[in-house]
């Protein structure tokens, strides 16, 4: 099934003053997805959000929303809707009230009956029911969360604009709220677009995500592919601890190439992109690919080197061990926190580590 | 020794400060309440200056003089000041800056100026003296108060919430009657509630600008003086004391529950 757009930017471009915030920005949202935009602060992507909604207006380049252009659409026209960082809600207005805000200024005007009904509707699907009567600051962050969300989500725009919305919450209830928001968004099928500086929360929650930097895209893909290909050094160190190597390519086959690090490891990584023997580039391992065994085992895989424990940093479910090579490179490897217990790994124990050409891959850049 | 003695002193200044504040206050309080004709000695309790003050044709007259102005001089004033803090704060115009600091002038401008310019500014467009320019007199020196107290409450507002609004399907009218005045509302009833006395009290510009036989109340209790303090004046003076400072309190209490 052909996918339809629900949001799209063509050469987007808006600078403040001197700094530019968003550079020749192309993306296009498609409808009833779940969509992350990653990056870190000041990457530009609070204001490709407020680009959408309206709240700043472009230099250049076109948006859409549902197919129609709407560059010259104020926010109040725009069937898109925004879930602030700190909720915005109107202190003044019970919560009744200020769910009912949108409805009740609308153009074409609602029976009161209606407006009731939907309010509680609303309130039902974020598990707000009874605090219709309450002031936002008689609620919980939690609580204000979720006002927010009904607040915009009972428009039924286009397209659900969250800026970092699990923010200002504690860690348990960001959890929480983040499954929540998965189940609202998968039970009304509306389009999220969802701007997060935590690489965790959009690997978990979106279907496709986006990471930024300097205002432009640096990578677009599944949690999974962004995860597991990073394209750049950037988007790799973004995502987590990564180890990057980098070194001359002594050699390549069809699938394959083999790189010698300044320090003398020799390391094969799958690579399809055209690399010529005797230039530069950089391979990412990440920890979880690494495997670490006892030094007296043998090993067969693509890459296998003896080194020694320096650093152990229990992490809960896995366990962060930093293994020095002979030659001076250091690798850090994320082992199951059950089986580094079995083996019992100290500092300054002798190990082999080791991982599949096709488990590491090439960088741009 | 000093660091004994200070936390001593420091009550003790405290009351001295106070008592030099409210002590005279007092006194024309407790004189307002006794019988003596000539204001030197307690000499029992009576309510008859206040009787006194209450049939007083000429008070009742002044009195209605000064609501005559206060209450439109204050409505235009917070109206004006309202208006005037929005632009202050929304607009970016050349010269804001300075326009903004001009606001402070008046508030610490004599009196006596003020009066006297407004004075030869009424005789100069040709506008008989009486309880109209009265009027604009108090609208003018009330707006900078109002204005200030206002834009201070402005200044606190988070921006977001009319953006918020706005993205939720409110157009510029609608946010404002919505959400900005509700918000300001505090803002501009204090300055409501600080105008009222201001230009009731206000003596020195309106004896300028007043002219022959509009008086209001101050005015009055000047020409009463001139005849002889009487117990009559005590009594007024305790009356437009502690009246308008009910009125506070009551307007502040009513306003809290708004915020």
């Amino acid at each position: 099934m052909p996918q339809s757009a629900s949001v799209e930017l063509i050469h987007v471009s808006k600078r403040f003053h001197a700094a530019v915030a968003v550079h020749d920005l192309s993306l296009t949202i498609y409808t009833g997805e779940f969509f992350a935009l990653l990056g870190p602060s000041g990457c530009g992507k609070t204001t490709t959000l407020r680009l959408i909604g309206g709240l700043e207006t472009p230099e250049s380049g076109e948006i859409r929303i549902g197919g129609a252009v709407v560059n010259d659409q104020p926010p109040y026209v725009r069937k898109a809707n925004m879930v602030f960082q700190h909720y915005a809600l109107f202190p003044h207005l019970t919560v009744q009230d200020n769910v009912a805000f949108g409805l009740r200024v609308q153009s074409r005007r609602l029976p009161a009956g209606d407006v009731r009904q939907r309010v509680k509707a609303v309130l039902e699907l974020v598990q707000l029911p009874g605090l219709e009567t309450r002031r936002p600051h008689q609620l919980s962050g939690g609580q204000q969360q979720r006002v927010a969300l009904a607040r915009a989500l009972v428009l039924q725009p286009h397209v659900l604009l969250l800026d970092e919305p699990l923010g200002a919450l504690d860690r348990q209830l960001r959890k929480a709220m983040q499954t929540e928001l998965r189940r609202i968004q998968r039970e009304v099928g509306m389009t999220f677009l969802y701007v997060t500086h935590d690489q965790d929360e959009a690997l978990s929650m979106s279907d496709r995500m986006a990471v930024m930097r300097h205002g432009a895209l640096e990578q677009l893909g599944t949690p999974q592919e962004i995860f597991q290909t990073p394209r750049t050094k950037f988007v790799a160190e973004f995502m987590g601890a990564a180890n990057i190597l980098t070194g001359r390519v002594l050699a390549r086959t069809e699938h394959s190439v083999q790189i010698e690090t300044p320090m003398g490891l020799r390391v094969i990584c799958q690579c399809a992109e055209a690399v010529s023997v005797g230039t530069s580039i950089s391979v990412v391992v990440r920890p979880d690919v690494v495997q670490v065994v006892p030094h007296s085992w043998s090993w067969t895989g693509d890459n296998a080197f003896p080194g020694l424990v320096t650093r152990k940093t229990y992490l809960g479910e896995v366990t962060a061990l930093t293994v020095a090579l002979p030659g001076g490179d250091t690798l850090l490897c994320h082992v199951p926190s059950r089986l580094e217990q079995q083996f019992g790994y100290q500092e300054a124990t002798a190990v082999l580590v080791g991982w599949q050409a096709s488990d590491s891959h090439v960088l741009q850049e | 020794m000093m660091h004994h003695s200070s936390p001593r002193l420091l009550p003790i200044g405290a009351v001295c400060i106070y008592l030099f504040l409210y002590a005279p206050l007092l006194v024309l309080i407790a004189f307002s309440l006794t019988p003596s004709e000539y204001s030197v000695r307690w000499e029992g309790f009576t309510m008859r200056w206040y009787q006194a003050v209450w049939q007083n044709q000429h008070i009742q007259e002044a009195l209605l003089v000064s609501l005559m102005v206060t209450i439109p001089a204050v409505l235009i004033a917070t109206v004006i000041g309202t208006l005037t803090a929005l632009a202050l704060y929304r607009a970016r115009f050349p010269g804001k800056t300075l326009l903004q600091g001009l606001l402070y002038i008046p508030l610490i401008m004599p009196s006596l100026v003020i009066g006297i310019s407004l004075l030869l500014f009424f005789v100069a467009i040709n506008l008989p003296l009486g309880v109209l320019t009265i009027i604009l007199a108090h609208v003018a020196f009330s707006i900078p108060l109002t204005t200030l107290v206002i834009l201070a409450r402005m200044q606190r507002l988070d921006r977001t919430l009319e953006e918020a609004a706005m993205d939720l399907g409110a157009d510029e009218w609608t946010t404002f009657w919505r959400i900005t005045l509700p918000l300001l509302k505090p803002g501009i009833i204090a300055a409501a509630l600080l105008a009222f006395p201001w230009s009731f009290n206000d003596f020195v510009i309106t004896f300028f600008v007043a002219g022959v036989g509009s008086s209001t109340l101050p005015l009055r209790i000047y020409s009463m003086i001139r005849l002889g303090v009487s117990p009559m004046v005590n009594a007024l003076g305790t009356l437009i004391v502690v009246v308008p400072l009910l009125v506070a309190i009551l307007g502040t209490l009513v306003a809290r529950r708004w915020v």
